[in-house]
């Protein structure tokens, strides 16, 4: 019997402090490339990386949100409906980055929080 | 005046329609994570739609943010527009050319849109991800878009107002333009006659300083007639009197199709 192939998209929001490396992570991701220069997110970019799971097409869609104070006011409203979340923290310099992954972590979960109310 | 009878009990476009492609580039519908249901007429083709409807929605938070209660309902560009709609947390978005009427447009979105929640409902939200089902929906966009618009704005119009029947006339070709009314109420004759009344209602306002002559409203002992024209198209709406109407809005609908009207067929000779 044949069974239809279905289409999915998710969208998976990337965010952590301005530098730390958002945006090459996913480049390095979707199109195998890696930039030395810096060039910091403005306001958010957008990537895809498609999959074929079980002949089901899967394309995954990466909001890259720019991670500088400048920004934090518009942050929160591009997660909306996201389906999962990757938290980007430096190790280099070690407390600033747990730091911010714990605030990252915080604000994600209530950005969830009030978008299942 | 040519001596073709038009009558027609359904409506008709007597000239060549002009299909709703004819003024809209590309429609959008997608949710407010910025993921594309499904769209139609992107160009380039080889434009993610994702890219769009991603940007489209970031435009939107934004200016939210800027403007707090506020919502951005359109984008200008030279020459072109965009226009959203949102129902059901689903926005709903055309590109068309920046002269054609919001009205018009906010009639197109609302053909879409009401397609679109009266088949999806039922799937909204969508909380798997799975857009499959809405591929179906691209071929009722391709099949909409070949539809003729001034038509439908028209039986959309009549049928808003409660009009027994409505007439669009271009004086200049000597052409019914559209017509739904009963068999015996379109002959060029009662056409002319209506012509006539609006030029020499014209004459008479003049005399008493009124200038240009809008609209015509007749209380007859059985029907409301209104008769309006602008530059060289002529609308005629009838209204039977049995029914519950209000005058100041009959005029006041009549006079703005009729403008959005024009403005189309503008649009139609540029293009």
């Amino acid at each position: 019997m044949n069974v239809p192939h279905l289409k999915f998209v998710f969208k998976i929001t990337v965010i952590g402090d301005g530098g730390v490396g958002k945006t090459s992570l996913i480049k390095k991701y979707t199109q195998g490339t890696f930039e030395e220069d810096y060039i910091s997110t403005v306001g958010a970019q957008f990537s895809f990386y498609d999959e074929k799971i079980n002949g089901d097409e899967c394309k995954l869609y990466f909001w890259d949100i720019a991670g500088q104070k400048e920004f934090d006011f518009l942050r929160s409203d591009f997660y909306e409906e996201s389906r999962a979340a990757i938290i980007v923290y430096s190790l280099e310099e070690n407390d600033r980055g747990k730091e911010s992954l714990n605030h990252s972590i915080v604000v994600i979960f209530l950005s969830l929080f009030l978008q299942i109310k | 005046m040519g001596a073709r009878n038009m009558s027609t009990d359904k409506g008709e476009m007597l000239e060549e329609k002009k299909a709703i492609e004819n003024y809209v580039e590309s429609i959008y519908i997608y949710d407010n994570a910025g993921l594309c249901l499904t769209s139609c007429g992107i160009n380039p083709e080889n434009l993610n739609e994702n890219i769009v409807s991603g940007f489209f929605t970031a435009i939107k938070k934004f200016g939210e943010k800027l403007i707090p209660g506020t919502v951005v309902k359109s984008l200008i560009m030279s020459g072109h527009k965009l226009f959203y709609n949102n129902f059901e947390k689903i926005t709903f978005c055309i590109q068309c050319y920046d002269d054609l009427p919001n009205q018009v447009i906010e009639y197109i979105l609302n053909r879409i849109s009401n397609k679109f929640l009266e088949v999806y409902q039922d799937h909204l939200p969508i909380r798997n991800g799975n857009i499959t089902i809405f591929s179906d929906f691209y071929n009722y966009l391709l099949q909409f878009m070949e539809q003729p618009l001034i038509e439908g704005l028209l039986e959309d119009f009549g049928y808003k107002v409660l009009s027994e029947g409505v007439i669009l006339f271009d004086e200049n070709k000597e052409k019914i333009l559209f017509a739904k009314v009963p068999a015996e109420y379109s002959s060029t004759k009662q056409i002319s006659m209506s012509g006539m009344l609006i030029n020499f209602a014209k004459k008479l306002s003049y005399e008493y300083q009124g200038g240009d002559v809008n609209c015509i409203l007749i209380s007859s002992e059985n029907r409301w007639i209104c008769v309006s024209k602008r530059e060289y198209i002529y609308i005629i709406v009838l209204f039977s009197k049995t029914k519950n109407i209000e005058l100041n809005i009959i005029v006041e609908k009549t006079e703005e199709i009729l403008d959005d009207i024009l403005k189309m067929l503008k649009i139609e000779l540029l293009k």
